[in-house]
Formats: structure tokens, sequence, C-alpha cells
């Protein structure tokens, strides 16, 4: 059945594809048409409202959507994936949480803030990469401690190299 | 006339320029590296040339690539665009050299005003007010200190040959001073390979008024009225104006004389901009003189009706402008945005990728300057500047419900781009009042950024995303017609207790 959790940023809804013209969002009923204009781009009517929409799909259940400007991602789950996944999830603590951060583009580093051993918050400035011609704060994506630091002042680094790790 | 230019740029003002070249009936030829072969400027000109590998020393910044083409293809005038080499003296003079036009003002107009402290002391000899500071490199630590407190703190240590609000230092104490002088001597050495420093005093909350004058080789000089450029971050430029509403008409009867008075100071032709500190009580200061056009020139030729680059090529080939100062009236109010690839949620980190999809606005008093479109790859070896929007209407407020209309239609798939946050801006009353600093983007509104998703239209628009993708799901779950086993249940189960 198409019964799915869709689930973006924190908004969580219960929606049921019934035809190629009718769903039900968290039981409300909306009449549907979706037409695709070429690879990304797409048309999509809700009731008596037209959308273009540029979509991207990251595999088969993640979905980077482009609407009115706003970009996000969204998650779509059957209700059997998304009581599995809740699962995953409530066991997860049990684990370290070993976070790998890679470079976002290719430049140069310019500083690096942090030691191996040091205790960080969420947000904290680990590093800064210069790349076109503007510094950009790396920051840490979670809360933890520095375990790895792969990098140097002054080294160039390519796209998606490994920058420092979190735990 | 020229019979042919070559754009030595790229992305949207190399297309601008492409554009002028078209209207003129001269040929234009364009240059492009490996990162933008598909990009716009190169399927608009009349000739395109690789100029080399993606990074800009090895193409668009290659002296010697670029005259021994224009050589070659018997180019008898090149366009600098703005940046690379738009305010570079040694490349005018090698052109000069090769009897190949540059269309721009005389390598001593700009080798006069590249100097900060060289053209802060002209300023000072011409009747134009300087921020207060020091017009001679600061010889040690000892002297600095000294002058600092004779103007009095905070002041901003400043790069002789930099520009463009890169290479500042602000300074609040003796303390601060003397660790901060090596490190921003080392910076502007490093960044402009000479580690002059001077002094100015710090204003406070100051507007960033500049005003575009533009003179011919036969000794015209005029003045296009003021921009208002306070909405910065970093120093960067994202929002532009004609004309400035904190600027009154006896503001702008001395700002444009004093601007007129720098143009002739140093003998300029061409089109320039001269820039100016203003503080709440309308008193303005030099800052610098930008001698090229600049990226927001567009708001300009919106209220006035002209042409610039069309003038640029008419002056540059020895033509007589083709105004007065007599003709010239402010018409309504233009405003710009730049619209760039970068993530205002994430620090504004520089986002790069290909463009999927890409749908630009228009209608009534709306312009779209781009250099890309569908296809093209935005990098990081270059700028993350993608286009620049401007709106014209007969007000201001009008000009500004225009253009977020204007931002409203924008799509640009593929990348992140700063069009939400531009929104924002414009929904701000303080902006839409006109009240507003230098300091606008670092202070109340930055703080609050994080704050402006939470409404109910978020709600909405998260909503339709989750449809559509639940749609999407749908119709690929149809293909794959496999019943949901038990099993695939008791594979969760194992992975959580690896």
């Amino acid at each position: 059945m198409n019964d799915f959790v869709v689930s973006v940023n924190s908004s969580k809804l219960n929606i049921k594809v019934i035809n190629d013209n009718e769903l039900t969002v968290d039981d409300e009923d909306i009449k549907y048409e979706l037409h695709q204009v070429c690879d990304h781009s797409f048309i999509l009517k809700l009731n008596n409202k037209v959308f273009e929409l540029t979509s991207e799909k990251l595999n088969s259940d993640l979905f980077k959507v482009l609407v009115q400007g706003y970009q996000s991602e969204v998650t779509v789950r059957t209700a059997l994936q998304q009581k599995a996944f809740k699962l995953l999830e409530s066991s997860a603590g049990i684990h370290h949480h070993h976070i790998n951060v890679k470079a976002p583009m290719p430049g140069l580093i310019l500083k690096i803030n942090k030691s191996i051993g040091d205790k960080v918050e969420l947000g904290d400035t680990i590093m800064i990469l210069e790349a076109m011609k503007m510094e950009n704060d790396l920051k840490s994506p979670a809360s933890g401690i520095i375990t790895e630091l792969k990098v140097t002042e002054g080294m160039p680094v390519e796209k998606n190299t490994l920058l420092f790790s979190i735990e | 006339m020229f019979k042919k230019i070559l754009i030595a740029n790229r992305g949207e003002i190399a297309v601008r320029v492409i554009r002028a070249c078209r209207e003129l009936g001269i040929k234009s030829a364009a240059v492009y590296s490996d990162a933008d072969k598909t990009t716009l400027h190169t399927r608009l000109a009349d000739e395109s040339y690789y100029i080399g590998n993606s990074p800009a020393s090895d193409s668009y910044l290659n002296k010697e690539k670029i005259i021994k083409l224009a050589k070659e293809i018997q180019a008898d005038a090149v366009h600098p665009g703005y940046g690379f080499f738009s305010e570079n003296a040694d490349f005018i003079k090698t052109l000069e050299k090769n009897k190949i036009t540059f269309i721009g003002p005389s390598s001593k107009s700009v080798s006069l005003m590249g100097s900060k402290t060289e053209a802060r002391k002209l300023m000072s000899k011409h009747n134009v007010p300087i921020v207060p500071g020091t017009t001679e490199a600061i010889k040690n630590v000892n002297d600095g200190v000294r002058i600092s407190e004779e103007i009095g703190y905070p002041v901003l240590l400043k790069a002789a040959a930099g520009g463009g609000g890169k290479g500042m230092r602000k300074i609040s104490s003796k303390d601060e001073f003397e660790s901060a002088f090596e490190a921003t001597k080392r910076e502007a050495q490093k960044a402009f390979a000479n580690d002059d420093i001077y002094i100015e005093k710090y204003i406070e909350n100051p507007r960033h008024i500049e005003v575009q004058v533009f003179g011919d080789k036969l000794g015209n000089y005029t003045h296009l009225f003021e921009r208002e450029c306070s909405i910065q971050r970093r120093h960067q430029k994202i929002i532009e104006e004609a004309p400035s509403s904190f600027v009154d008409e006896i503001t702008r009867e001395k700002i444009t004389t004093a601007a007129i008075n720098t143009a002739k100071a140093c003998g300029y032709y061409n089109a320039g901009t001269v820039e100016f500190l203003m503080d709440s009580n309308k008193n303005f200061y030099f800052l610098e003189m930008n001698t090229r056009l600049q990226v927001e020139h567009p708001v300009t030729e919106l209220i006035t009706g002209l042409d610039l680059v069309k003038e640029q090529i008419a002056v540059a080939a020895g033509n007589q402008l083709s105004f007065k100062q007599s003709d010239l009236k402010i018409n309504g109010h233009a405003i710009e945005c730049r619209i760039y690839a970068e993530d205002p949620l994430n620090n504004f980190l520089p986002s790069t990728g290909n463009i999927i999809n890409y749908f630009a606005p228009s209608g009534p008093g709306v312009r779209v300057d781009s250099g890309f479109d569908l296809g093209s790859e935005i990098t990081v070896y270059y700028d993350p500047l993608i286009s620049k929007l401007v709106c014209w209407a007969d007000n201001r407020q009008n000009a500004i419900d225009r253009m977020l209309r204007a931002l409203s239609e924008y799509v640009i798939g593929g990348l992140i781009t700063n069009i939400s946050f531009l929104k924002n801006i414009f929904s701000h009353p303080l902006f839409r009042e006109g009240k507003f600093d230098i300091n606008f983007l670092s202070d109340e509104f930055m703080k609050n950024i994080s704050g402006l998703d939470e409404s109910n239209n978020i709600r909405e628009i998260e909503k339709i995303s989750a449809i559509f993708a639940a749609i999407l799901k749908s119709k690929s779950s149809i293909n794959n017609l496999r019943p949901q086993k038990i099993d695939s249940v008791n594979q969760w189960q194992e992975q959580m207790y690896e």
C-alpha cells in the first residue's frame, strides 16, 4: 500500500497515496496531479494551486526538494520501514557515535582551533578553511571529543578529504 | 570605432559587455576556462576561445595568454570587466605597448588611486574630505600607537594596497594595536604583495555611499548620482540602491561635487566610482576610488536611462560623452541584490554544483544580469556570484515590493542560494524604512536569522515537499512490486545487535 510516514525537518506527516489523482495527508483529502517537465523539474497541482518543484533523488527514501525558494531533505518511509527505523534509533544510544568530518570543498586549511582530546560543543568552530576567496568556519556537527586531526595549518585539501573525527 | 573587443572576464559581466558589443555592431571575443566551458558568455559571444585551466592564474588572470590571444585574433580593444585585470596598471601599460585600447581609465589614474595612502594624500590636497587618519604607511608600532592616540580609539588598521573591504582590522586599545600590528602587516603582504599599512579613524555605524563618475578623453567630467551600498556582509556588498534614501538634495550636491573633484584630481576618464563613508549627521569622508565599472552599475543605468558599457566603449574610442550633466535626472528608484551560491543557514558556506533547474523572473521593471543558467557549473575557483536581480519602480517602496515579487519567482535548483535570505532582508521593517548602516547585517539581523524560518509559511512548504516526495516514491514502488516480507523486518533487528 502506498502508506508513508514522511519526515521533513522536525515535521512528520502520514501520507497515503491512493491513486494518480488522490491522496490524504494526516487524513486530509487532497486532489493532485503531477507532471514531469524534464530531468529534475516537476509541476504539482494540489487542489487549486500549482507548484513548480526541483527534485534530486539522493537514495530510494531520501529526496532533496526545492519549492518556493525553500530547500529541504525529505525522507519517505513505509509504515513498516518507519517502525524498523524507530527501533534502530532507540538502540543507537548504546553505541558510540563516531563522526568523520570531511572537507565540503577544495581549499586551504588556514587555522586549526582545537587539538586531539579537546571537548567540543555542537557548533564550535574547529578549523577555518580558505576557499573561494573567503574564510569558512568549519563547525562541529556534534558535542563530543576530538579523536583525530588529519590535517595541519597551511595544508591544501580536496573535496571530501577527511579533516577530523569526533566521538 | 572598434571592430572587435576581447572581453577578459567571465560570468555575468562578460555577458553584459557582450550585449553592449552586439548592440553596437562590434564583434565580441570571449575567453573561458575548463570550469566555464558551458556557461552563457561563451554562447553569446561572436567568438569564444579556451584560455586555460580553471584556476584564475592559469586563465583569466594570465596576462601573457590574454594579451597573446588579443593580438592573434586582432582585437583592437580589451574590456576587463571588474576584478581580474580591471585595476592593474601593468596590464594597461602592456596593452598600450601592443597598440590595443584598454576600455577603462589611464594606467596613471589606476596607479594613483590604487595606493590608498597616495589617494588619501591626493584628496586632502583637492578639497575632498577624508576619514581622519594617516596618509603615509605606519613605520613602526610606536608611531602607530602615538597616531592612534591622537585620532582616538577605535581605529582601523588598513592595507595600503588593499581595497574592497579586504585587509582591515578594528583596534580598540593600545594593547590590541601592539598585538595586531605585525599580524596585519603579514596578512597585507600575503594578500596584496605589499605590507604597507595605515590608520583611519573607525567611524561608528556609517553608511556606504558611492558616486558614479564618468569622464571622457576630451576633459569632460560628469557624475551619475549616488548609490547606497550599506547592506554588506563581511564588507561584501549584497544589496545596492540608487538613489540613497538617506541623501537629501543639499548633501547630494556636496558629495557629487566632491566625487567630480576626485576624478579631476587624477585626470580620470571612462567609468569610475568614488566611495565615501557617511555618518548619521550626513558628514561624508572619502574612502577610496574604484577605477573600473562596478558590479552594481545597473541601478545607476535604471535611474538615468543610460547604458554605461556602451558609453565606456565610446569613450575608449575617443568620443565625447553622449550626455551633458544638465541632461541627467534621477528617475524613480532602483534596487539590486546579488544572488550568491552560498548557504546563509550554514555560516554562508559557498555552495557548489551544477544548476539543474533555472527560471529567472521578469515582467515590468525586472532585470536579471546572469552569467549562468541550466547546466552551468558553479565551482570553488571563482567568487560565488550567480546573477544580479535588479528592480526599478517609481518609488522605493514599490521597488522593494517588486523585488519581493521577483525573488519569489526566481528558481535556481542544484545549489543553495541566498534567495530566501534576501527575501528576509526586503521584508524587514528597518530595511523598508531605510533605517540601516553598514552594520545592519552583523548585529540586529544576524542574531535573529535562525528564527526567521519559524513561520506558518514554512509548515505549508514542508507539507508540499512531503506530498511531492511521497508521490515520487509511490510511483517508483509501483515498478518494484515486492511485497513487504516478514524477513525484511528481521534484517533490521539483526543490524541492531551488531
